[in-house]
């Protein structure tokens, strides 16, 4: 558990994450309130990131249930393992002829292996699925449902039950209540459009682009390798790119790998040519990259006002941006 | 808290966002384990416990900043971009000079046996719940709900003024700061003179506001101008503003009907069983088949090749037609577009390279033909056959959009029967009223023989119908 809002930045700044004062509240009260974290906002803002920083800040495990079309209660919650099953029907055989050696009718035999029945279905031969692992650990996870706009709307129906309650019924086996409740982190790209039923559930977190100030904090801390200057260039040349109409516009996970690229190729400055040659690490459309490769100079220039600007104003650390997420 | 917290609920749905019981219940505690102490914190903490929806924040953050406004900001309608915050800068003034001014002025006009009116009270006091009050009567009273056009809100904004006595507010403020004057209270004649300004500027842009929002209430949505109305409405009628709205709801239709298939496939209990899996299976269990395994379901693959008229009289169709097409098609499918006037040209490419939006701009106004010309339908089901014949086969639903109009040149009837031929059908959809059909230039009778499928389809609700049949019968 956290303690505040401010302990939940500095443990996550400890696990090198970065988070706006908003993102802080938000979360502590996630935690605070047993609710559910539905986290929205543009692909590589750092979604998935945040519940991997709340796992080692928690120092506990992540327990991940990545979604997709098609995803059903199998394969998140809990499976009967056959091949288990077999086996041990397989090895035991000479026990179960003993059984049942005494048996007379037909009719004494279901009987009697109907009353070891509870053997076979047993925890013993249950797989569980991350849904069903998290609410049976022993110490409290992180349980992060990935991508949750990819699933059917059942699964969806599905999942609110299980959130609801943070129980489990097996019909072999009967209810099973969570020992520890996990805090539960959803994120969605919003291809499809979430059931309010599951929004009123959550708590929402909307992560947008980070500020400048706050990506170039972001830069340091996970790309300390690249130089001060190049850092400032490189946030400063991609939140240009990001007001252009691209198709995808660039993350922040991009901005990193860019500066890792960057940095690996000893580049100390962004000039037309090094932009151009790199410009993959941002940039993952072809039609987007054939625009942006066009305006490359005016790029440029754009960048350079920005960081003018910016330098004008002092760089700023962490101030006046307690406003949440600010668009660029 | 609770009540405030009511009240601001309250604004909050007034204002179109929907925060039901529970989540205002969360809202209460969340604001009590975060602290009312920082505004921030607690903005945080409501908002993320009751607006679900990222396009919802920037309404929510107006109104917060209002309802728990500042000290001495005026705590009324938006900062106008370009605009500082109201009440900073030129005239700090706090909240209990304002409150001295008021009184100590309407003391003095009591004295003279005047009276001012509750809306200007609660105006200069910001009181947010009460002017808010007297703004619904004021738009209930002047039918604001029932206003069909999107572009009679300015007229409707002036209706609700004079309801609201406008002229009156403006005259007892300038009453209230004269009288301060005259006691020489000048100092608080400048702290209500600041006010005053702010509540002048501001409040008629904030009724125009609400009037507009009140009309895209109506949608069931709660979204932009689009009402019911709307879905009937002549697609070559709408306005500027209209054809945006629509489009976002033309994104939406197409969501749902995407939802509704993939739901659709997946319930479907025409599961076959794969006997081949199932036995290969099986082998993991000593060659019992413990687990059924069956069939994925073929995904139904709509091939389409879009013919549109681009010619203005029919130009609003095509663009939703091309529109809501291809956000259903995002996944699946494969949809080849085509727009003619006299000269046809494909613009398929258009949609592989550039957003929804824009491809569709483009297609209306930059593809590769005269767009003054007149429209030649024979001839462009001629130079569809010619250049574009690989466009369709035997699995291919063809869809021509258009009036029929062809301006008296030839109809070149066998050139849209070989299309239907080679095509697995061929439908039609017409912009035009049926009333007009068949009459001056329109041929669209005789092209009706041609086709497996004629409808008229003049406005979203034809639209729908017809996306609906053509997912149905997707194969």
């Amino acid at each position: 558990m956290f303690e505040s809002a401010v302990d939940v930045r500095q443990r996550l700044r400890e696990a090198r994450y970065l988070c706006s004062d908003e993102m802080a509240t938000v979360v502590f009260l996630a935690d605070q309130m047993g609710k559910p974290l539905l986290v929205e906002g543009p692909a590589g803002v750092g979604k998935t990131e945040l519940s991997k920083a709340l796992a080692e800040a928690l120092d506990t495990k992540l327990i991940r249930l990545q979604c997709y079309e098609g995803l059903d209660e199998a394969k998140a919650l809990y499976e009967w393992e056959y091949a288990k099953q077999m086996l041990y029907v397989q090895v035991l055989r000479d026990r179960f002829s003993q059984m049942l050696a005494d048996t007379g009718t037909l009719d004494e035999a279901f009987d009697r292996v109907a009353q070891e029945e509870d053997l076979f279905f047993s925890e013993r031969f249950l797989l569980p699925r991350p849904l069903l692992r998290a609410i049976t650990s022993d110490k409290r996870v992180v349980l992060l449902i990935d991508e949750v706009d990819k699933t059917d709307p059942e699964f969806e129906a599905f999942l609110l039950e299980v959130l609801s309650d943070f129980q489990v019924s097996i019909p072999e086996v009967g209810t099973i209540a969570a020992r520890t409740q996990p805090l539960v982190v959803l994120t969605s790209n919003q291809a499809r459009d979430l059931s309010d039923a599951l929004r009123r559930r959550c708590l929402h977190l909307f992560i947008d682009f980070p500020t400048l100030d706050r990506e170039l904090d972001v830069v340091r801390v996970r790309v300390p390798e690249v130089a001060e200057d190049l850092a400032e260039q490189v946030v400063a040349f991609v939140h240009e790119a990001r007001r252009m109409a691209l198709r995808k516009q660039p993350g922040v996970s991009e901005t990193l790998d860019w500066a890792r690229a960057l940095a690996l190729l000893n580049v100390n400055s962004l000039g037309e040519a090094e932009v151009a040659r790199t410009l993959g690490a941002i940039i993952k459309n072809e039609g987007d990259a054939d625009r942006t490769r066009q305006s490359i100079p005016r790029l440029l220039r754009g960048m350079d006002r920005r960081l003018d600007e910016w330098k004008g104003n002092g760089p700023s650390f962490n101030s006046g941006q307690s406003h949440g997420p600010s668009l660029n | 808290m609770d009540q405030v917290l009511t009240e601001f609920v309250q604004v909050l749905r007034r204002a179109g966002l929907r925060v039901s019981s529970s989540e205002t219940l969360d809202g209460l505690l969340a604001a009590q384990i975060a602290g009312i102490d920082d505004r921030e914190q607690m903005r945080a903490a409501l908002r993320a416990a009751m607006v679900k929806r990222s396009r919802d924040i920037p309404t929510f953050d107006q109104i917060f900043d209002h309802f728990f406004g500042l000290q001495g900001e005026m705590p009324l309608g938006q900062p106008m971009p370009g605009q500082g915050q109201p009440g900073e800068g030129d005239f700090p003034l706090d909240q209990s000079e304002l409150e001295q001014a008021i009184q100590r002025a309407q003391q003095a006009l009591d004295d003279l046996g005047e009276q001012i009116s509750d809306l200007t009270e609660a105006l200069l006091r910001g009181d947010m719940p009460e002017v808010l009050s007297k703004l619904a009567q004021a738009m209930q009273d002047a039918r604001a709900s029932q206003m069909e056009n999107f572009l009679q809100r300015g007229r409707m904004t002036q209706e609700i003024l004079r309801r609201l006595d406008w002229s009156r507010v403006v005259a007892e403020i300038q009453a209230l700061i004269q009288v301060l004057r005259e006691m020489s209270e000048d100092e608080l004649a400048d702290a209500l003179q600041g006010r005053a300004r702010d509540v002048h500027e501001l409040f008629p842009r904030w009724v125009a506001e609400e009037v507009s929002s009140g009309f895209e209430r109506h949608n069931p949505e709660w979204q932009p101008p689009v009402g019911p109305a709307l879905a009937q409405k002549d697609f070559s009628e709408y306005t500027a503003a209209e054809v945006e709205a629509m489009s976002r709801q033309v994104d939406r239709l197409a969501q749902k009907l995407r939802d509704e298939l993939s739901r659709r496939k997946r319930t479907g209990d025409r599961k076959r069983l794969d006997v081949s899996r199932t036995l290969r299976r099986s082998m993991r269990t000593a060659g019992v088949p413990m687990e059924l395994l069956f069939r994925e379901p073929r995904p139904s693959r709509l091939r389409l090749a879009l013919i549109c008229d681009v010619s203005s009289s029919v130009r609003n169709a095509s663009r939703f037609m091309l529109q809501f097409v291809h956000s259903l098609q995002q996944q699946r499918g494969r949809v080849r577009s085509f727009v003619f006037i006299e000269d046809l040209t494909e613009v398929t490419n258009f949609f592989e390279r550039n957003p929804l939006d824009a491809a569709v701009e483009m297609a209306l106004t930059d593809a590769d033909i005269p767009y003054w010309a007149h429209s030649d339908f024979g001839r462009s089901f001629r130079m569809f056959l010619n250049n574009h014949s690989d466009a369709i086969n035997s699995r291919t639903t063809v869809i021509v959009l258009g009036d029929g109009r062809s301006n008296f040149h030839a109809p070149q009837l066998d050139a849209l029967a070989t299309i239907r031929q080679r095509a697995r059908r061929l439908l039609w959809l017409n912009p035009e009223s049926q009333w007009g059909w068949g009459h001056g230039d329109s041929i669209i009778d005789l092209y009706a023989r041609e086709c497996d499928f004629l409808t008229e389809c003049q406005n979203l609700e034809q639209l729908t119908a017809v996306m609906e049949y053509l997912t149905e019968t997707a194969r």
